[in-house]
């Protein structure tokens, strides 16, 4: 046993493990950068760079089974501590491999905090508009609520993991003890089109729509999402049927039991613990093009009663209480739709957001120490080899 | 601009073209000079315009306007049986002065005659790509713009959606309608009324010109209404005051106009007027007039058509630029009187210039018209392939070391003028080295070769010294071949995400020093392999070890490149776009590059490959190199799209063949090194490579 365990550890220290894992990264870095031409990132993010395993189709038509990056960067971790850090000879000579060795380290865990906690969505407001939320840019969830003299204060919510059984021709029904009803979701589709049900009669007709769904869209955020839901009264047993569309404007409202409920299929959202207002957005193109030169949104950063005025803009986002708002797009004003001019902020809370930054500057000591420390001992070597050509 | 507005724009330019046919300008039968007066170049070159969001010289303009057309900054013509090499400012000069001289120059490239079939224009006596001149081109051109909208409309923005000769067809819209707005931009300067001597006309318009009829405009706008009610029929709707004005604003001649002569006046003001607007539409093609004095915040220079425009509609600030369109019809009309056109261009000259340096500029434009003029790039490449034969005389005379040293000494001054080109762009740009494709070339180039340089001081074997020659004549002709096929200014303004010159500085040059590193070390495996092939220094290991040792040396200076630079990438990319890695193309073709170097150094160390396999590692990575450099550009995919480009695809495969055919070569050196050995096993051969060890113990490295 020990001697197995031994060699498992010789194996995932070695340098041909390491090598194995470089050449296999960078053969799923390969595959993944061609395939997003076809798929879209979003797609090729999930299959290649997340994923344990994976099926690569060669030619649409032989199936090439790999490992997918995600377990490769574990591996490499095993390989990096076994091999790099502990069974590295620490001595003046391997320092600098030493500190590299521990740079990629911290690089792998920003990358795993990032993956594991971080968030991401947008917040997009128009000039005079503010927010304490914003909203995902691919991930779904239901919202339930019950409004109160047209208020709604409290909202139950399904979240976008739950949708999984929904898919296709599957369905999943959700409770709540304070909720007088069942909700059942079927036939979720993350993109899809509401049509009349003449257009194809295989769809399921309810109030005089149907829900089509749509091969998956190559940008991600573009993907509009759909499904049935039946809400039963859990006293009568009664029940009604409606849509949801992500692109609904506003929630279907169930009554039940004599109360309105307000149910609707939206983007994820996520809540601040600031307000942003948006005071004004700025746009410049270099002069005689359509070039952009430089986006700006003058925002004020409530927090309590606390405002601070804050500019942001491309390469100099806005930091605070771990959250990041970059300026990620606009929207033109279209007047003729009574549609104001929108600033498109990308929010992100990402743990590990500084750590690339520490992990780049302790690889480039290790690396400059060991490189030169290389080039001083081939330095030396050439000098004695001219030395001795020029005695010849 | 988006591509229908693209194609409003084309198809409107086209319409506005195929009226100049129909409306000839005055006849002017005058030939252009044999040769410029190099006085009146120089004026013309440094005069700025604003185009593509920057202030540049007209030269630069010029220039990239005929490489677009030609596919090269100069050309030969001929004129009543003489020929004459222009520059591209003189060519400009011909099609701004002598438009209907220049319309006969063979100057649009076409790719392929499939084109011109196409566009049902002959070609029997041509070349299939050849050279065609404008009028050769006109009897197709509404078919061309046509079938250019059709295409562009249909490809959405992606060329990958055209057939090659589609492509070719947009192209040449393209340069055809470049064409057009230099050839149509001074027709309001050429263009003269009709007015007969003692007309009515003649008393209000001083001259039959543009700018009379500007500066008229309103006097004739009140002739043609009062013309068209008649003077009785005002009476009753004007106060006495209005009709005593309008009496003093009409003609002394008008009183005794008949009915007949109302009629025609009125008919020949409308016809002025609407020549006037044609005129104007012409003349939007360049934007040579800075702002006035006092208009400090108005970023946008004006075209000819604008001052129109404005002047036209009373806009204050403007009487300064309609002085000078009045200069520039004068200009043209001594176009055959050299002193008065010099003394004319002076004036203009000054008259812009001045603006241009109240408003802060114009103190770079100089500068770049040295910069193209000495072509430094040219005379590097050219002194290159001097210090490449040098070396090759070196390899022969091998045991003179002087003559080694001479070879070694004749890459300094392309090399520096390689540099000092790259420096001229940082100043006339305020930019860091890189920021640009373009740019990405001079630079790798320049680190490459000064790397060579070095690692040939250190180890004098002369491959360095090679290796630097080549690299630099084969970089600084792909940059030159790049920019002939591409066609537009290669100083270009940058995109909001690229307005940073601390991550240019860092991020991008650290990053294309990485770049850099991988094609030096796959040139320097190509020596070790061809030359283990070709029997070069046959026997003599230390030779060949040298040559792995500095293949090793480069990987690891590449990798610390690579490394630190796609790192950077990050960081910038958490500013920018708030995620440090987002397995975009651009980057995931840096994350290969460096993986590809982490697996040659640790297989190299764990003795899974030795100098040979080293060599062919190298070499291979030339493929990765290019495919981050080149390849994930043609993808049109990612955030990246500022780097996008096209039309280089068999070019790129043709190269990652030949990198994979050397690579494959490796295994033929490692067959005939396994027989070495075997034969020396039985003892018929001698060994000149060891015996392959085991490999060390993790442990054990270093």
């Amino acid at each position: 046993m020990k001697t197995f365990l031994k060699k498992s550890f010789d194996f995932l220290a070695s340098y041909g493990f390491a090598c194995l894992i470089f050449l296999s990264l960078l053969l799923l870095t390969f595959l993944g950068t061609m395939e997003q031409v076809d798929h879209g990132l979003y797609e090729v993010q999930k299959k290649y760079f997340e994923s344990i395993f994976l099926v690569h189709w060669l030619f649409d038509t032989i199936p090439l089974p790999l490992p997918g990056v995600y377990l490769l960067l574990v591996l490499f971790t095993f390989n990096l501590i076994a091999g790099g850090i502990i069974r590295l000879r620490k001595n003046r000579n391997t320092i600098g491999n030493f500190i590299t060795h521990v740079g990629m380290l911290v690089m792998i865990a920003a990358g795993f905090v990032n993956y594991t906690f971080a968030l991401d969505g947008h917040l997009t407001l128009a000039e005079n508009e503010q927010s304490s939320e914003f909203v995902s840019y691919y991930l779904w969830e239901v919202a339930i609520a019950e409004p109160k003299d047209g208020k709604v204060e409290q909202e139950l919510v399904i979240p976008n993991e739950a949708f999984a059984y929904s898919e296709g021709d599957g369905s999943s029904t959700f409770t709540n003890g304070e909720l007088p009803f069942e909700l059942t979701l079927s036939n979720f589709a993350r993109n899809a089109e509401i049509v009349p049900p003449a257009v194809d009669p295989q769809l399921k007709p309810v109030d005089g729509f149907a829900i089509r769904p749509l091969p998956l869209d190559k940008e991600a955020e573009r993907n509009i999402a759909a499904a049935y839901a039946t809400v039963k009264d859990k006293k009568s047993g009664e029940t009604q049927e409606a849509i949801l569309f992500g692109f609904s404007a506003a929630p279907w409202t169930a009554m039940v039991d004599g109360k309105p409920y307000l149910i609707e299929l939206r983007r994820k959202h996520y809540t601040l613990p600031f307000t942003i207002a948006l005071n004004k957005f700025h746009e410049e193109s270099h002069p005689g093009t359509e070039m952009a030169r430089m986006f700006m949104s003058e925002v004020t950063k409530i927090e309590g009663d606390v405002a601070q005025p804050v500019k942001i803009q491309m390469n100099e986002p806005l930091r605070h209480k771990g959250y990041t708002l970059y300026q990620a797009s606009w929207q033109p004003a279209q007047p003729q739709f009574g549609i104001p001019v929108k600033s498109t902020l990308a929010v992100v809370k990402n743990p590990s957001d500084q750590w690339p930054l520490y992990s780049c500057i302790i690889i480039t000591v290790g690396l400059l120490i060991h490189f030169t420390m290389k080039l001083s001992k081939y330095l030396r070597a050439e000098n004695k080899r001219l030395a001795a050509r020029s005695a010849s | 601009m988006n591509l229908a507005s693209k194609c409003i724009v084309l198809f409107a330019a086209a319409l506005v073209a195929l009226a100049a046919g129909a409306q000839t300008p005055v006849s002017l039968t005058s030939t252009p000079p044999m040769k410029w007066d190099p006085k009146v170049v120089e004026l013309f070159s440094t005069l700025p315009i604003q185009e593509g969001g920057r202030v540049k010289p007209l030269s630069t303009f010029a220039g990239f306007t005929l490489l677009k057309l030609n596919g090269k900054r100069d050309t030969t013509v001929e004129i009543n049986g003489e020929k004459r090499k222009l520059t591209a400012m003189e060519w400009m000069l011909d099609v701004m002065f002598y438009p209907e001289v220049a319309e006969n120059y063979p100057i649009f490239i076409v790719d392929s005659s499939a084109v011109l079939d196409a566009l049902d224009i002959k070609h029997d006596d041509k070349k299939r790509r050849d050279r065609y001149s404008y009028n050769e081109l006109h009897p197709g051109v509404g078919k061309l713009f046509q079938l250019a909208q059709e295409y562009q409309t249909r490809a959405e923005g992606d060329t990958k959606n055209l057939t090659p000769t589609e492509g070719q067809i947009v192209d040449l819209a393209n340069s055809v309608f470049a064409f057009q707005k230099v050839r149509h931009y001074l027709d309001f300067a050429r263009y003269e009324f009709d007015l007969k001597q003692g007309s009515v006309l003649s008393e209000i318009l001083p001259a039959p010109r543009m700018t009379a009829v500007l500066a008229k405009e309103t006097q004739l706008g009140v002739l043609a209404y009062v013309l068209e009610n008649g003077i009785e029929n005002l009476e009753p709707q004007l106060t006495p005051e209005q009709m005593q004005q309008l009496r003093e604003a009409l003609p002394p001649s008008f009183a005794t106009l008949d009915e007949t002569q109302r009629a025609e006046t009125a008919t020949q003001i409308g016809n002025i007027m609407q020549d006037a607007r044609l005129m104007m539409g012409r003349a939007m093609g360049m934007a040579v007039f800075p702002p006035a004095k006092g208009m400090e915040d108005q970023e946008h220079w004006l075209t000819a058509a604008q001052v129109f425009e404005h002047a036209s509609h009373e806009h204050e600030g403007v009487a300064e630029q309609v002085g000078m369109l009045v200069d520039l019809e004068e200009l043209v009309r001594q176009r055959d009187n050299s002193p008065a056109f010099m003394e004319q261009l002076t004036r203009f000259h000054g008259e812009i210039t001045t603006l241009a340096t109240t408003r802060g500029e114009y103190s770079l434009v100089p500068l770049e018209v040295k910069y193209y003029n000495w072509d430094l790039l040219y005379k590097s490449l050219v002194l290159f392939v001097l210090a490449f034969l040098a070396t090759t005389v070196a390899w022969l005379a091998s045991s003179k070391r002087w003559v080694s040293n001479i070879a070694t000494a004749l890459l300094f001054p392309p090399t520096i003028l390689l540099i000092g080109a790259i420096v001229l762009r940082c100043i006339i740009r305020q930019r860091p080295p890189v920021s640009t494709l373009y740019e990405t070339i001079l630079f790798i180039t320049a680190c490459a070769v000064v790397v060579a340089i070095i690692m040939e001081l250190i180890n004098r074997q002369r491959i360095a010294m090679s290796i630097g020659s080549i690299l630099g004549a084969v970089g600084l002709f792909l940059a030159y071949r790049f920019e002939a096929q591409q066609g537009v200014d290669t100083m270009p303004q940058l995109i909001a995400v690229l307005d940073t010159n601390f991550w240019l500085a860092t991020h991008v040059t650290t990053v294309t020093i990485g770049y850099s590193a991988g094609l030096l070390a796959a040139a320097i495996g190509h020596v070790y392999i061809l030359g283990k092939l070709l029997g070069l220094k046959r026997g003599d290991e230390a030779f060949y070890k040298g040559i792995y040792r500095m293949t090793y040396g480069v990987v690891c200076f590449g990798l610390l490149f690579a490394t630190v630079g796609t790192v950077l990438g990050g960081i910038w990319a958490n500013d920018s776009w708030g995620r440090f890695w987002g397995w975009d193309p651009k980057e995931n073709g840096a994350l290969m590059i460096v993986l590809w170097f982490l697996a040659i150094l640790h297989a190299r160390l764990g003795g899974y490959i030795r100098d040979l396999g080293v060599a062919m590692a190298s070499t291979f990575g030339a493929i990765i190199v290019a495919f981050s450099w080149w390849g994930v550009n043609l993808l049109g995919v990612g955030l990246h799209s500022y780097g996008f480009t096209s039309g280089i695809m068999p070019w790129l495969l043709s190269f990652y063949v030949l990198e994979l055919v050397v690579t494959l070569l490796g295994f033929v050196v490692w067959f005939q090194q396994r027989s070495a050995v075997r034969s020396h096993a039985v003892g018929d051969a001698p060994v000149t490579t060891p015996p392959r060890k085991k490999p060390l113990p993790a442990k054990a490295q270093e």
